[in-house]
């Protein structure tokens, strides 16, 4: 076994021992530094419009790249990201679907990319614990030559270093769960329920409803309800299969 | 929420119609729809790792065989050892009574659901149930690569025997999980699975001799 290979299995024994995620992060990039990254991100994808801010989940991308990327939202043109969504097998990003780098304005966020240090980079796709489509990248000022065996570490060191972090970010204090009964209020105004169609069926004041849906939107940090919808399933408050019933339920 | 039938050459006969059906989706998953395995004429999918010491759990719902999971001692030929050995660059390749092999597990596609409650997740649990109930301290196999992040993701301790490799077309790699009551809980919580999954029907056939069963901890 190479003593790269041997990094690799060390840095798995130790990554649910770190006092914090950072120190984590720190560890994480020490080891691919050895692959040729400086930086990586976790993240969630945004699904129609939604941005790509709210999904970061820890992020070590250069900051001025970072706020770029947010500000002119390059997740709907990057070729990179866009190609997550038609095939969910990690890429090394310089051999991203042409049909998707061609597109406009795809090769000028790559040419920014590169100015901050990011002149390609590795994408391993995953699915967050509450079944989010999500990518852990890493990229680095040089181009790449990943073998198969130093993609096959990396798809590793990703895999366990996602799922620590989310579980250590479980065990934070939330901002607040959905009550069974808020759930239910959603579950039905997402399948085209009025606030007085629900408070019909739920046996309750409209007043109540209308009370419930703010609650709702409060703890969810949406702004209105299709957003919350949106939040509730990436947060893992209703799952699709519940969305699914629901409107079965009113056909 | 399913129920787990452990069904072994002891009480195989109280289950032909289940077992057959098992067999059968089987070939429709493993022959068929991916082409892992050939294709044979009888329409059940049986391999050389199907012998009288397997151990399977069959996973019903509403009178279907809707999941699965095979079982078998480390110590006895399986799918590793045989097909797999240099994928065990990191831990040498198990060979112990105690160590499990698990294949056959995949959930019929209509039965699949999204999110952490549904009845892979379940599976999961009637596993990791069984491990400990027979005192198997641990369990895995080769895996697909996404399959890896679903076992983290139920709290549980992995062990990767080696890297990640590229077979036919899928990352895979082969991986250990530390059975404990701890990951059994850790695992229900996951999973949303509030009691035992597992059920017991007719003569049962111990996974360890009894001799080599680990010692519980006695009463002070």
């Amino acid at each position: 076994m190479s003593s790269q290979d041997a990094a690799v299995f060390e840095f798995i024994e130790r990554v649910d021992g770190h006092a914090s995620i950072d120190a984590l992060l720190d560890d994480l990039l020490q080891v691919v530094a050895g692959f040729g990254f400086e930086h990586m991100i976790y993240t969630g994808l945004p699904a129609g419009d939604g941005s790509i801010a709210p999904l970061v989940k820890t992020n070590r991308f250069p900051e001025d790249w970072w706020n770029l990327y947010v500000e002119g939202d390059y997740a709907r043109t990057d070729a990179v990201c866009q190609q997550v969504f038609s095939r969910v097998e990690p890429f090394v990003w310089d051999e991203v679907d042409p049909r998707l780098s061609a597109r406009d304005g795809a090769a000028r966020i790559a040419g920014e990319a590169a100015e901050h240090g990011l002149a390609d980079g590795y994408v391993v796709p995953l699915f967050s614990r509450d079944e989010w489509l999500s990518v852990m990248s890493f990229g680095g000022p040089d181009k790449l030559l990943l073998s198969p065996r130093d993609r096959g570490a990396i798809n590793l060191m990703a895999i366990y270093t996602s799922s620590v972090i989310e579980r250590r970010e479980r065990r934070q204090p939330e901002r607040g769960r959905l009550t069974a009964r808020e759930r239910e209020v959603l579950l039905w105004t997402s399948a085209g329920k009025s606030c007085w169609e629900i408070s019909v069926i739920l046996n309750v004041s409209e007043q109540t409803v209308r009370f419930h849906t703010a609650q709702i939107r409060t703890k969810l940090n949406a702004s209105n309800t299709t957003h919350a919808v949106v939040r509730a399933l990436q947060q893992g408050e209703i799952t699709l299969g519940q969305l699914a019933d629901q409107l079965g339920d009113i056909r | 929420m399913i129920e787990a039938h452990v069904v072994n050459t002891e009480n195989r006969h109280l289950y032909s119609h289940e077992f057959e059906e098992f067999l059968r989706r089987r070939h429709d998953y493993y022959a068929v729809a991916n082409r892992w395995v050939p294709i044979s004429d009888d329409g059940l999918e049986l391999d050389p790792f199907d012998t009288p010491q397997a151990t399977y759990m069959l996973g019903m719902l509403g009178g279907r065989v809707v999941t699965s999971a095979r079982l078998m001692p480390t110590s006895l030929p399986n799918l590793v050892s045989e097909e797999f050995p240099h994928m065990c660059e990191n831990i040498g390749l198990p060979r112990r009574e105690d160590w499990a092999d698990w294949t056959r597990t995949y959930v019929l596609p209509e039965y699949r659901g999204v999110g952490s409650t549904g009845i892979l997740g379940q599976m999961f649990c009637a596993v990791m149930e069984y491990c400990v109930e027979e005192g198997i301290t641990h369990v895995g196999g080769v895996l697909q690569q996404y399959l890896l992040k679903r076992w983290l993701d139920m709290g549980w301790k992995v062990i990767p025997a080696g890297m990640p490799r590229m077979l036919s077309g899928d990352w895979c790699l082969v991986a250990y999980i530390e059975v404990n009551q701890t990951a059994l809980e850790t695992g229900r919580r996951h999973a949303s699975v509030n009691r035992p999954l597992l059920v017991r029907n007719g003569a049962q056939r111990p996974f360890l001799e009894p001799g080599k069963r680990p010692v519980m901890e006695a009463n002070p």
